[in-house]
Formats: C-alpha cells, structure tokens, sequence
C-alpha cells in the first residue's frame, strides 16, 4: 500500500511527464488560452483602463491617477480595510474549520443520516443571499428579532443578540460559505483513500495524531484552495455586509464598491474607483495564488487515489456518533430551519412582519399566487434554467479542460493559466458586467447583447474560479498511475479521459456542475447588469419584487429557488450514490 | 401650500441676485403655480402629424427603471391606447446603470433605445455628453415647467415622506415636522436611506447651512441608514424602527397591503423629479416622442402612476399632486444640477461620520 502510493508519487511527481499526442496538447493549450484571454484578459484590461480614466468610462479621452489618489485618500479607507480583514479572516476561518468537519462527518466517519446531513448542508446554498441576511434581521435584530424576543419573555433581557454588528455579520456570512467549502471538501475527502489513516492507526498513531500528520497534511491542496476561495469570495461579497453592516456604518470593500456604484451623487456610477479596488484586488491575489502554488506544486504528495483501490472502512465514532449529528443538526437549524422557516413566514404574509399569535390571522398565499401568475415568469423561469444550466455545462467542461493542462500536461505557461483562473475571483460583479457590455457591443451586439448566451458567458466566467480549483484539487489527489497504464494499453487520449480520469473526477464535476448551477439560479448583480426585455432571470424577478418594496413576493421567490434547489440536490444525491458513493 | 402660493414670497425671490437658492426658490414657485393651477397642458390628442410619424417606426424602445411586471402593465396600457405601436420596454432596474449603458451604446453606435426616464442629475450627463435630442415640447402641447430645457421632461416625481409604524407610534406621539424628528425620543430608532437625496433637495429651500447643521443633529440621532430605499420602508413597516424617512412609492406598497404604517409629507417635501428624453440616435424617434408627450398628458400620467406609484407633480389628476399640495416642494431645478452634485458627497460624508 505504501509503496503504491510512493510509486504513485513518484511517477505523478515526475516532471516531463506527457500525455501522448503533444501536437494535440499544443493546440488545446493555445486555444485555451485564447478563451481565457478573452473571457478574463479583456475584463481585467478594460478593467485596469477604467481605473485611469476621469469619469471611469474605458473610452474616454484622458489618463488620470485621481482615482487612486481618491481611494487613497478616502477617510475611511483604514477603518474599511480593517473591517474587511476581520469580517473575511473570521467568516472564511470558521467556514473553512466547519465545513472540513461536515465532510469529514459525512464521508470519513460512521454518522448516523449521512446522506440527509450532506443534502441538508448544500441546501441554503439555493437561498439568495440578500434574503438570508433579511431572514436573520428578522430573527436577530436588537429591537424586534423574533429570537431576542423569545429571549425577553423568558429571561427579561432585551436585545441579547444584534445582527446588526461585526459578529452578526460573521455568523450569517459564515453559514452562506459553509455549503461551498463543504462542496469542495467532500469531493476531496472523498477522493482521499483512507488506507494511509488505516496504516496510521495499526501503526498505533490516536485520533489527533493521525488528523494533523496524516488526513490534514493529504488534504492539504483542497483546504488551501478552498481557503483561499472563501477570502477572495468574501471579499467581493455583499449582500450580507451590506443588509447587517451598513445600516449602523460598518463597511467593508464591498460595501465601498456598492457606496461608488449605487450611491453615487455625480450622476455617474464611480467605476474608475470601483477599477482601483479591482486592480488592488489582483495584486492582493499575486502573493495568495503563488503561495497557493508553491504549496502545491509537488502534487506527488497529496496522491491518494491509485490503482490499489479505495480504503472503504468508516471511522467509528462509538458513543460520539450522536453528538456528531447534533453538531450537524445545530447547523442545519442555524442555516437552513430558521432562515427558510423565517422567509416561508413572510412569503405567507401580506406584508414584512414578525411571527405572532395576532399575524397568524394575516396568513395569505397571495404573494405566491401573484407570483405563478406573472406574466413574465414562464420566461423568467425557461431563461434562468438556460443560463444557469448553459453556465453549468460550460464552467464543468473548461474546468476540466483547464485542469488537466494545469495538473496533468503542464504546457509552458500553465502556472499563468491557473492564475488566470483565480482572477474572475478579483472582478466585481459589478465590473464585469460592465466589461462584457463593453466587450459584445463592440462585437456583436445583436447576437449577443441582451441575450440569454452572455449570461451565460457571465456566469460561467465569473463562476470559473471555483471551477478549476476544485478540479485541480481533485486531480492532484488522484494518480497518474492509472492514465499511464491506459495509454500503455493502448487507449487514445479520449478513451483514457473517458474512461478513466472522468470516472475519477465525477463527484468533483458533479459538485462544481451543482454549485455553479444554483449559483446561477440566484445570481444578482451580472443578471441586472446585463438585462433587457430577452432574458429575464428569476433573480431578476425576485431584486424587482425587493426593491419595489415588495419584501414578502421576493420572499416567495426565495422560497420557490430553495425548493427548486431541494429537488435538485436530491437527484444529486441520487446520482452520487448510484456512481458509488455513501 | 400658504408659503408656495405666496406670490410675493415669488417675486421676492425673482428679485434676488442670481444664486442657486434663488433659483430653487423660482422652481418652488413654478411647482406651487403647477400644483395649484395646472389642469394638464398637454392636449388629450397627439398632433396628427406626430401620431403618424410614430405608426410609420411602428415601434418603441424605452428604458425605463420600472421593474418587468410594472413595464407589462405600461405596455398594455400604451398599446392599448395608440394600436400599432408597439412599446418594448427594457427594466434598468438599478437606475444608475442606465447612464453607463447609453453611453456605451452610443460608443458602439448600436443605440436600441429611443426614449429614457432618468433623474435631473443623470439627464445633465447625458446632455453634455451629447446623447439628447432637442424636442419643441411646447410646439407638442407641453407646459414651460414641464418641458424646462427642449431635451427633457418632467415626467414623474419621486417623493420623500415620513413613515410611521403605527402600531407603535400613537397619533399623539408622530413627528410632524423635519426637528421633531430631532427629538430624545427617537434616537437610534429612525431608519432612513443611506444616500443624502431628500437632504440635498432640502437644501434648495433651506440653504447649504442649515442643512449641514440639521445633517450634523440628524446624525446624532443614530439613524440606521439602509444601502436602499425599500429596506427603510420594510424597517418600519414591520415595527423593527418606529419612523423613518423614505419614498413613497416604495413604502405605499406596504400601506396597500395592510401593514400598519402611515406616511405623512412633510412640510417642506424634498423631491426628486425623474425626466423623460429621447435619444439623439434614436432609431424611432417620433415614437419616442410620443411615449413622452403621452406620459405628460393625464391618461399617461395616471396610467404610469397607477403600476408604478409615482405621479406627475405637473399633472394635477395624479395622487402625487394631491399629496404634494399645502405643502413646499424642494427640488434643484436643471441649471444648478452643479450645485446639486458638490453638497451631495459632503451631505453623504455628514450622514455617515456618526453613524
């Protein structure tokens, strides 16, 4: 077994090591280049451009540093920085440490409800995050939260819990990243044989000694791209900084970058500036990514899946077996039983208000009949279908592409192609939205503008990062040992693919297909950007009933988007276990 | 309404060197004199020669901040009234995209719209970048108040009022005025939008000073400002924040369904007046026209009013009007739009330094 693995090692280690076909490979890697080039470079150009124009318009005449001299200047800037590094460090800290745990649960140990706590832990993901962090206003606000509430009947104590806080904004960011780092992490662990565990424990090795030498260290290229993830995701997230942090002047980036967007007073939207946070955003991302590849460049290391097979046994737990499912239970009940309980409440009521005896009265279906009778949702529905499925499809497909460049072939440049991967990452939604009207305009308006097909060009582009880092994650676990042998008897490329490394990655492209998938389903800001009478979203449809005042009817399209994904993860769940897995 | 009708009030201010006050105060009386006299200029009838330019486009394109269910509504009602038109309209729902994407489709030389709702401040970029057509409204039937410059009308008005929760706010106890907003009572419980629009309009009527010394007191009082409009209403509709300031278009969609908030405008009442223009390169430009001379007319006011809540200050007919009656409407006319842009950021940093 060991020597297996270090075989493995070896070979997979071995530098020069080429797929068959090198003139294939040549043209696989220039025309992935082009692709990328063109989906990433061209934004983050026009991107950089915008930062150095007056009013941050790409063509207008003129190069100017006032932008940066702004944001520099800005009196803000050091509180806004400081506010960003605790509000990422501890919501990306405390995901990444209970995310690890809920899929070492549900697929290294012997938990009771497995397979219910893996649903139930991808399940929020389908709620949009706007109305998770009303949701949670709703419970916690200091004033009228129905959990202070039930506080102050027993105990008399007004207030405990403030949502409205730095620690409120943490908890509720903390529980919308816990379903995408427990995405990547399962396809990690599950990839990872636990033979090396076994040896450890026979070899005499306890429980905490065999997690920090033996599962952390092999885990170790999922956990730091998937922690990187979480701090440049968190970065430019801001639905929830900016539902609970706003309001009582806690900023953070992304609350600036909305600051220079939506409340701007100059009858422009301030892009340059929003430019200048976007360039900063990728040299913040130059050391991360090169440390990320420095720590993972000698992929031999983290080998676990061979050609000896899978370790299948299951860690016991004993007496703990139900306590871990408590665990996992308290956060399916902070995540999703409360929240979707909470918008499932105020979809059925005729206007936004707290659960009481005297509300029961007010109970309607209204909003949801108002809703299914939409003129337009039929379309809303076919075009978010389209365009989260279309973004699906292609993020899986180029990720998979791109990975095996990056892991397998190596062609010169990869290490520039796996950066390039993480830069959509750096991009405000806001801003790519922007290049992308810039960049088919100019190019093919009729076809493309306005049209369901740039959505999906922007959702697979913003959405790529998480993509290929979870394919990479994968592949670097997963041995060359087994394509070697393939092409050694003789299978081609495409048969060695088909046949051997897809089967390997199927979990991975599940998740990144699923991920991606209900991402789409509930994604804002590019929907909005690049809207028009062709392609309505749902999401669309949900931010019109919000911000026309309609709280409740954009509740009751949150609750259709969650049962929509319900579904949808369950016919995963379906599909894994079919393909094997527990 | 006393102090907008007052005519001397008027001339006292006419007579004033020219200053941005002076001018607000000349726009105020122009919204008073429309308000209290105006039955809608605008003929019931386009001229004939317009209405059949615009079936010969047989179409057009609006961008408007509407959101698609509401722009359903105004298609119906559009079409319904001049058959065979036909009115695309296009939901820029976040209405500070709209200049951006005019602009860049002007670059790229593919404009598809012909006509656009946007505010004071958004219209002066486009006119300078010179996206605008010129129009004789007035030729149209168009009032001078509504048709101010010949590349813009008025077509509705966004207004600032008070809301009270009244489950928690008895009569006896709701602020009446801008100071007893002001009061001990209400501190860290008013909700108010994070942008400093109803202050900077304010300011038309009150004057920079007074304003950054109300800003600095309002401040005090630890408002929640909410990143949008909508969530200050939700705030207060649903007893999280007792009162708070907001538009009414947004929070009367809460008063509609039965939730326990009333609105009051206040006296003086910042608004934000939102122009209709048609594109220089429109590709249907007397459809364009069109839509915006039956916009301003009271079958297009009332119509556009009733799917989208807000009115016509110029148009008599429409709620908004009624509500905006008895009381100063504050609001910078187009000329001081420079004036309007330099307190903005200043009255968005007082907002913020104590919240």
């Amino acid at each position: 077994m060991i020597s297996g693995t270090g075989m493995a090692a070896a070979s997979a280690g071995a530098p020069g090591w080429r797929w068959r076909g090198p003139r294939l490979s040549a043209w696989s890697t220039a025309a992935l280049g082009a692709i990328l080039a063109w989906l990433i470079g061209v934004p983050l150009a026009l991107m950089a451009i915008s930062s150095l124009k007056p009013d941050g318009m790409v063509f207008d005449p003129g190069i100017v540093l006032d932008n940066y001299q702004t944001v520099i200047q800005d009196d803000m800037l050091a509180a806004v920085l400081r506010n960003t590094a605790v509000f990422v460090g501890a919501s990306a800290s405390i995901a990444l440490v209970a995310a690890f745990a809920l899929a070492w649960l549900t697929e290294r140990t012997d938990m009771p409800c497995r397979r219910a706590v893996r649903a139930m832990t991808i399940l929020p993901m389908a709620m949009p995050p706007l109305l998770l962090a009303m949701a949670w206003a709703l419970l916690m606000s200091p004033r009228s939260g129905m959990v202070n509430g039930l506080i102050e009947s027993l105990t008399g104590l007004r207030g405990v819990f403030d949502i409205f806080s730095m620690p409120g904004m943490v908890f509720v960011q903390t529980l919308s990243m816990i379903p995408t780092a427990y995405l990547i992490l399962m396809s990690v662990i599950r990839n990872t044989s636990g033979e090396l565990e076994e040896a450890a424990r026979m070899c005499g090795a306890g429980f905490w000694k065999t997690l920090f030498r033996i599962t952390l260290p092999l885990l170790a290229p999922g956990l730091i791209a998937t922690a990187l993830f979480l701090v440049i995701a968190g970065i430019a997230t801001f639905d929830i900084p900016g539902t609970l942090g706003m309001p009582v002047g806690i900023f953070v980036v992304s609350s600036q970058i909305y600051q220079y967007v939506f409340l701007s007073v100059t009858g422009l939207p301030l892009y340059g500036q929003v430019g200048v946070i976007g360039v900063a955003l990728v040299v913040l991302m130059l050391p991360l990514v090169y440390l990320y590849q420095r720590m993972t460049s000698n992929s031999g290391r983290f080998v676990t899946i061979t050609g000896k097979g899978k370790g299948r046994s299951r860690i016991a737990l004993g007496k703990f077996r139900y306590a871990a499912l408590a665990g996992a239970s308290v956060y399916f009940l902070l995540s999703t039983v409360l929240p979707i309980g909470v918008l499932l409440w105020v979809s059925l009521m005729p206007y936004q208000t707290g659960i009481s005896a005297a509300t029961l009265q007010l109970l309607t279906l209204d909003n949801h009949r108002a809703l299914l009778s939409s003129t337009r949702l039929h379309e809303a529905v076919l075009n978010t279908f389209v365009s989260s499925a279309g973004a699906a499809v292609a993020v899986v497909a180029a990720s998979v592409w791109l990975s095996f460049l990056i892991v397998r072939v190596r062609p010169w440049g990869y290490k520039a192609m796996n950066f390039a991967s993480f830069m959509p990452l750096a991009l405000p939604g806001v801003l790519l939205g922007v290049a992308l009207t810039y960049v088919y305009l100019e190019v093919s308006p009729n076809l493309w503008f306005g049209s369901v097909g740039i959505l999906i060009v922007a959702f697979a582009t913003s959405y790529l990062t998480y993509g290929v880092q979870s394919l990479n994650s994968a592949l670097i676990q997963s041995s060359r040992v087994l394509e070697e042998a393939a092409q050694m008897s003789g299978a081609t490329l495409a048969m060695t693919l088909r046949r051997v490394s897809l089967p390997l990655l199927t979990p991975a492209m599940a998740g990144v297909g699923i991920w991606v998938f209900a991402h789409g389903l509930r994604e804002l800001t590019l929907a909005l950007m690049l809207q028009s009478d062709r392609n309505l979203t749902v999401s669309a449809l949900l931010w019109g009933y919000w911000s026309n005042g309609n709280a409740t009817g954009a509740a009751a399209v949150g609750v259709w988007l969650t049962a929509v994904m319900g579904v949808l993860v369950i016919i995963w769940q379906f599909v894994i276990d079919k393909e094997g897995g527990r | 309404m006393t102090e907008m009708n007052s005519m001397p009030a008027c001339k006292r201010a006419a007579a004033q060197p020219s200053t941005p006050r002076r001018m607000a105060a000349i726009l105020g009386c122009a919204l008073a004199g429309a308000l209290a006299s105006l039955p809608s200029q605008a003929q019931s009838e386009p001229p004939q020669g317009l209405l059949e330019a615009a079936r010969q486009e047989g179409q057009v394109v609006w961008y408007e901040t509407s959101v698609p269910d509401v722009g359903a509504k105004l298609k119906e009602a559009f079409e319904k009234r001049f058959a065979g038109i036909k009115l695309n309209h296009v939901s820029v729902t976040n209405a500070e995209q709209m200049t951006p994407r005019l602009l860049q489709e002007m670059r790229a030389k593919t404009n598809s719209a012909d006509a656009v709702q946007i505010s004071a401040e958004q219209i002066t970029t486009l006119e300078k970048r010179g996206a605008l057509a010129s129009v004789d409204w007035i030729s149209l039937g168009l009032s001078k108040e509504q048709a101010e410059k010949p590349y813009a009308v008025a077509t509705s008005v966004s207004t600032f009022v008070l809301m009270m929760n009244t489950g928690q706010v008895t009569e006896n106890d709701r602020p009446k005025t801008w100071e007893d907003l002001l009061d001990q009572r209400w501190k860290g419980k008013i909700a108010a939008w994070g942008n400093p629009f109803p202050f900077v309009q304010l300011a038309s009527v009150w004057g920079d000073d007074k304003v950054r010394d109300y800003l600095k007191r309002f401040a005090a009082q630890e408002p929640t400002l909410f990143p949008a409009p909508t969530s200050a209403a939700q705030a207060v509709a649903s007893g999280d924040l007792p009162v708070g300031i907001g538009l009414y278009h947004l929070a009367v969609h809460s008063v509609n369904a039965g939730a326990p908030i009333a609105l009051k405008t206040l006296d003086v009442a910042p608004v934000s007046i939102n122009y209709s223009a048609v594109l220089k390169e429109a590709k249907h430009p007397n459809a364009g026209r069109l839509l915006i001379w039956w916009l301003s007319t009271p079958e297009g006011a009332t119509a556009y009013e009733a799917a989208t809540n807000r009115g016509n200050i110029y148009v008599p007919q429409t709620r908004a009007a009624e509500l905006l009656k008895g009381v100063k409407v504050a609001a910078w006319p187009f000329d001081e739009s420079a004036t309007f842009l330099k307190l903005a950021p200043a009255y968005q940093g007082l907002m913020r330094a104590k919240n």
